[in-house]
């Protein structure tokens, strides 16, 4: 129903990258309190490697990649030329919101899970 | 459409006056425009600041001796939590509302914001819902269990009287002001600028307020979400929060937090705005890093929300999660820093000028500075552990607060005090006022750090008599009243510049921004005529500009058929793209925001059978608005001045409304989400799950029926705005018809729970579920015979077809969240019996 204009796109591509943070924070926080609650921390499913820290790891490489993903888009979108400033601007906050999300997220490799 | 010739300058004001001003006497309460409610806020928000401070004063008469006998703790309890909550629900967000509303259309080169009667709405609901706190103050049974409500204490159980009630009843009054004001300020900066205004030229205190208004828009549901569950166990006993019966008291944490610590970005980022954008007025150079700072705000906006466990640190909750709140909320220091060295980087490389407001700016650095060391301890769990609820946590959050905001507010009313009243003070008894303020502040704060390290709690009105213990509080109370002497002689110096103060003329800062562009105290329509922005609007000549708008040679520099008329533009390029017809004067905010009242007043007394009848009544009133729109016959495009043509907004795709809508649809829906997760939390966390043994029946045939009847809704809501006018209404009445079915088989689902849902919170959840989704669907019904009554009277066409349009959105929504809420139930019935559904 809402159509993707110009103005979207340009809201789009500002808020894009810290929304991507959000979501990933959302997923990370709930999957880390629904595997505590499952018990994942007790199945072992690569040696020591808990299905707990597993899920959690995957989701954070999935994170990380898909920040990759946004700041590559940004080099190769062709909406520079529409507003220059939000596409600027967005750069900077998916590049920002990347190193947030490096380390928010970074305590997943060793902290304890549950 | 009838123009008038060409006017003079003073003909110009007095057909422009005749058209935007209020009527005197009664028809003050019918005034909607922006400059008069703004004031309103403002004034409104400084009368509950000094009552907040009143009640300072007696907490720290209090604590000035270790066992004072001044109150009993009941009535300290009330005192205590009264203060917390005037200050941050009555004073600081509608002190920055009622600055917005004031300033931004001026600073947009608009001559009102986007929804003039919605601000009005918003300023009744405001007034109503605080005056319903202030009452129960007044007659001793004010809110008690502080102003974060904690459950269990606030629960009925321990909290048996109306206090609890009128808290939750009155905050969530307090708080659709708020919600009106996110989305009124949001579409006001995106769509209500002046031509040739693109993103990059906005005046910088716009990028702050469309970060916090985003802010607020989804800030503000999870804890009305909160309120109305706390509500509905107190009053009906469905045990959301009570853990004997599968709620957890963690639930409403998660909810209050998840509001509560955006909610300290929420006051802070506007005070900064205004930093940010009268500093570089006294450094004599634009501020450093403009699209630096945009990025942080940005970033800070979206940071905050990651935060909100910081509070809950020592509810015992795993390493990681700690790990992942603590890395965030040592992370939001950063945008914070770019801001100050931002700020750092102007004065260095400007001339300063220091005058009044930039006194408080550094009394604001000082104090904020310190307050945010002090956050950086407190993000670390060690630490955080050692010193949560005690006088450290007071001190640091009174450095933010007041360090964030107050300083910041006060210098920003010293540099736009002159635009409101046209005068400059004739004394020089600010300095004194700062300095008493500054002092004053830091005696009573910081000496709360160390009573804190020592242990003593918060919330408590006596206190062991340790050695040094009695020494510091009798000094910070003796602070206090130093304090609070510089805030009297502060609205002192107010008094006497309104009344004797010299007059300031035009521009009396030198500053770049288009606010300063009219004569102050400024007219009720802004501009006589609109600008065409050619630069950055912070950069801008107001002294040259001003007399060529005055004298009508911008946009729109005439009256139209006794039209109150200003512009909108393509949000991104600041391209002229809809002149915007702006509803007159009217009483209907006002009665509409009574009658919403009403429905609240029910609901504290208990009245629960009559109070949907007021809801009805609320919603009448609302249609009743719609009277003053929309058009019968198709307008041609209209002349907007400057040689450019435009059409009117209720013929134009992207016009205001629509966004509004939107908005309004991601703050419901922020809402539902809260719902959602927080089923979804009880599952994970709470504890007596999953139910031993129930006897809940998923009518599957039910189910299916409904979800076949939201699905013809959904296709009919595409389809009635892609036909023509007869088959538009045929699609209509099959959306009320089938929303109409969808409420009846939701109720009777609702119903089947009953009494299943005070039993356990997996019942009380799926009850709650189902009663979103079946009101939803009442309002669908709505929505789509006022759809069907437009189609009939005229008021469509291909190209006036906004209405149904807007209604689209909504019906769109109401059979998503209907399709989504029998998916939710299914699972976590499934979930809550141990994967063993019924």
């Amino acid at each position: 129903m809402i159509v993707l204009g110009k103005e979207t796109k340009a809201l789009a591509m500002l808020l894009s990258g810290f929304l991507l943070w959000a979501g990933a924070f959302l997923l990370i926080y709930f999957t880390q309190a629904t595997g505590c609650s499952l018990g994942w921390q007790e199945i072992e499913v690569f040696g020591p490697l808990s299905l707990q820290r597993g899920a959690l790891i995957v989701l954070y490489l999935l994170a990380c990649g898909m920040h990759l993903g946004l700041i590559y888009a940004f080099g190769r979108s062709d909406t520079r030329a529409e507003s220059a400033f939000a596409h600027q601007t967005g750069r900077a906050l998916a590049f920002a919101a990347l190193a947030a999300s490096l380390f928010c997220f970074a305590g997943i490799l060793w902290l304890t899970a549950c | 459409m009838k123009k008038a010739a060409e006017p003079g300058s003073l003909t110009l004001h007095k057909a422009l006056s005749e058209v935007w001003g209020t009527k005197p006497g009664l028809g003050q309460l019918a005034a909607v425009n922006h400059s008069t409610i703004g004031k309103r806020f403002m004034i409104t928000a400084a009368v509950f600041f000094a009552i907040g401070g009143l009640l300072a004063m007696l907490i720290r008469t209090q604590l000035a001796t270790s066992s004072s006998p001044f109150m009993e703790e009941g009535v300290y309890a009330q005192v205590f939590t009264m203060h917390g909550t005037i200050m941050m629900f009555l004073f600081a967000i509608p002190m920055l509302e009622g600055a917005a509303i004031y300033l931004l259309p001026k600073m947009l080169g608009a001559r009102d914001l986007a929804f003039p009667r919605l601000t009005a709405y918003g300023y009744w609901c405001y007034l109503f819902g605080g005056t319903m706190l202030l009452m129960a103050l007044l007659f001793g049974v004010a809110p008690d269990s502080g102003w974060f409500m904690y459950t269990p204490l606030s629960s009925s159980t321990y909290s048996p009287g109306i206090n609890a009630d009128v808290w939750l009843l009155g905050v969530t009054f307090v708080e659709i002001s708020a919600l009106c004001a996110a989305v009124e300020l949001i579409v006001s900066i995106l769509k209500l600028r002046a031509p040739g205004m693109s993103l990059e030229r906005m005046p910088i205190f716009a990028w702050y307020m469309l970060v916090v208004a985003g802010m607020m828009l989804v800030g503000f549901p999870p804890l009305i979400l909160g309120s109305i569950l706390l509500e509905a166990e107190r009053a009906f006993d469905l045990p959301f929060f009570d853990p004997t019966r599968g709620g957890d008291p963690l639930l409403w944490q998660h909810l209050f937090w998840l509001f509560g610590h955006p909610e300290v970005y929420i006051i802070f980022l506007p005070a900064a705005g205004m930093v940010s954008t009268f500093l570089p007025v006294f450094a004599g150079r634009p501020l450093a890093g403009y699209r630096a700072v945009v990025v942080s705000v940005i970033a800070m906006g979206f940071i905050s929300f990651g935060l909100w466990v910081h509070h809950m640190y020592t509810v015992g909750i795993p390493h990681l999660a700690l790990g992942i709140f603590s890395a965030a909320s040592a992370l939001v220091t950063i945008p914070t820093a770019i801001q100050i060295f931002a700020w750092l980087a102007t004065l260095a490389h400007g001339r300063p000028r220091f005058s009044i407001p930039m006194l408080y700016v550094f009394g604001f650095l000082f104090v904020f500075v310190l307050g945010g060391l002090t956050g950086v301890m407190l993000a670390m769990v060690p630490f955080d552990w050692q010193a949560h609820d005690t006088h450290f946590v007071v001190a640091h959050l009174h450095y933010v607060l007041v360090g964030g905001f107050v300083f910041p507010l006060l210098g920003a009313a010293y540099y736009w005090l002159p635009h409101l009243t046209g005068r400059f003070p004739l004394l020089q008894l600010s300095k004194a006022a700062f300095w008493l303020i500054f002092i004053g502040f830091n005696v009573t704060f910081f000496i709360m750090h160390l009573t804190g390290l020592r242990g003593m709690p918060r919330r408590v009105h006596v206190y062991p008599q340790e050695p040094g213990m009695e020494l510091f509080n009798l000094i910070s109370s003796l602070g206090s009243f130093v304090m609070t002497i510089g805030f009297a002689l502060v609205l002192l110096d107010f008094v006497l510049q309104i009344r004797f103060g010299r007059l300031a003329g035009r521009n009396p800062w030198k500053a770049g921004t288009l606010e300063w562009a009219m004569p102050t105290p400024p007219a009720p329509y802004n501009f006589a005529s609109l600008p065409k922005i050619t630069g950055r609007a912070d950069q801008l000549d107001p002294d040259a500009l001003g007399p060529q708008l005055a004298a009508g040679k911008g946009y729109l520099g005439f009256v139209r058929n006794g039209q109150m008329e200003t512009l909108a533009v393509d949000a991104v390029s600041g391209r002229l793209e809809q002149i915007i017809v702006l509803p007159r004067s009217t009483f209907l905010p006002l009665l509409t925001a009574l009658m919403t009242g009403v429905f609240f007043l029910l609901m504290l007394f208990k009245l629960y059978a009559l109070a949907p009848f007021a809801l009805i009544g609320v919603a009448g009133m609302f249609l009743v608005w719609t009277r003053a729109t929309g058009a019968r016959q198709d307008l041609d495009t209209l002349d907007a001045g400057c040689g450019e043509t435009a059409p009117v907004h209720f013929q134009s795709r992207g016009a205001p409304s629509e966004w509004a809508m939107a908005l309004t649809l991601v703050a419901n829906g922020t809402l539902y989400a809260s719902l959602l997760f927080g089923g979804l939390f009880l599952w994970v966390s709470a504890p007596n799950w999953p139910v031993a043994q129930t006897t809940f029946h998923n009518d599957r045939l039910v189910q299916i029926i409904t979800l076949f009847v939201l699905a013809v809704a959904l296709f009919a809501s595409r389809q009635s705005v892609r036909t023509g006018a007869q088959g538009r209404i045929g699609w209509l009445a099959a959306l009320a018809a089938s929303h109409l079915v969808a409420a009846a088989l939701f109720g009777w689902m609702a119903y089947g729970i009953v009494p299943l849902n005070t039993q356990h919170a997996l019942f009380a959840v799926i009850f709650a579920v189902h009663f979103y989704a079946g009101f939803h669907a009442l309002l669908g019904v709505v929505f789509a015979l006022y759809g069907i009554w437009h189609v009939l009277g005229g008021y469509v066409s291909p190209m006036r077809d906004l209405d149904l349009r807007i209604g689209a959105r909504f019906h769109a929504y109401a059979a998503s969240a209907g399709i989504l809420a029998l998916v939710f139930v299914w699972q976590l019935a499934m979930l809550g019996s141990g994967g063993d559904p019924a």
